[in-house]
């Protein structure tokens, strides 16, 4: 699965567009981390605990998000967000979307502005938002 | 013994003042110091990583020069938070207003670490550049007099791959 945050994937065409897939997750600290977390906030700078479990908590919500998309059919997901909320105190979501797309590669005999898909981006070829889709 | 209340007098106030000023003096010695190393490492490891150029716009891969194999998806990030004297510098501003610079060198010295750490991400993948490149910064904590602030900084972005290293976009899986 290709993950990009640009409208287009570099080096591909976008066939088809198959809708909006997201993925989430909400991550509470521990409390072991908590006291380390506060000790080295004493000298500042980098709290590697938490940096640790966010980034595990963000790969987390790519991946929802990635299975949505397979899901759908698609292959690629474009134009990713992501958003980091503070939930309660101790707690943080982390909230990954984006374009789940169908792409092609292009070749010798299909150049770029020869690709069947060259303008996808219509309102009529993404399916509505309905509520099934989690 | 006569003098045993003056020792306690001596030893309370001592307590006192330890307990008040001893953080905000560890932060500011210690934390200036792991500052400085810090600021150093970032200045090696921009160095090494400037070859790759980087944009905030979703340039087209032509008009950078590049002939694009593929793309993956590249973040950074870091967790932050002010030593115990900005802390208690902080809060004196609170009371003044007014630019809050003791700040300014962490959020950015943070961002700079996202940002590396990013860019080494697209290293390793043999990039030829980084496009449309995101920073978001966010609090994870609510406000909390008691606790200290802290923020997470990302930097993401679209990592063009040369035409010999193109994933398969059949091929699921990161």
């Amino acid at each position: 699965m290709i993950v990009v945050n640009t409208e287009s994937v570099p080096g591909y065409e976008v066939m088809e567009v198959k809708g909006l897939v997201q993925g989430n997750t909400i991550r509470a600290k521990h409390l072991g981390r908590d006291i380390a977390a506060n000790l080295k906030s004493l000298v500042g700078g980098e709290l590697r605990g938490y940096t640790e479990l966010l980034t595990e908590a963000r790969r987390q919500s790519l991946e929802r998000m990635m299975a949505q998309a397979q899901q759908l059919g698609a292959n690629a997901v474009i134009n990713v967000r992501f958003t980091t909320s503070a939930i309660t105190q101790g707690a943080a979501e982390l909230y990954a979307y984006g374009t789940a797309v169908y792409v092609q590669r292009h070749t010798a005999e299909t150049p770029p502005d020869q690709m069947p898909g060259a303008t996808m981006f219509r309102a009529e070829n993404v399916p509505g938002m309905d509520d099934s889709g989690r | 013994m006569e003098d045993a209340p003056g020792i306690m007098a001596f030893l309370v106030t001592a307590a006192i003042l330890l307990f008040a000023f001893g953080p905000p003096l560890v932060g500011l010695l210690v934390g200036r110091y792991i500052e400085k190393a810090h600021l150093r490492s970032l200045d090696e490891a921009e160095a090494a990583l400037r070859t790759i150029p980087v944009t905030d716009t979703d340039v087209p891969a032509s008009k950078l020069g590049l002939t694009p194999g593929g793309a993956v998806f590249v973040v950074g990030s870091v967790v932050i938070a002010p030593d115990a004297f900005r802390g208690m510098l902080s809060k004196l501003r609170l009371l003044i207003g007014g630019e809050m610079r003791w700040y300014n060198q962490l959020l950015s010295r943070g961002r700079r670490e996202a940002l590396c750490r990013m860019l080494k991400q697209a290293h390793s993948r043999k990039a030829q550049a980084v496009v449309n490149v995101r920073m978001e910064v966010s609090s994870i904590t609510f406000w909390d007099a008691r606790r200290p602030p802290m923020v997470e900084i990302i930097a993401y972005g679209t990592a063009v791959l040369p035409v010999s290293d193109a994933a398969v976009p059949e091929q699921a899986g990161s």
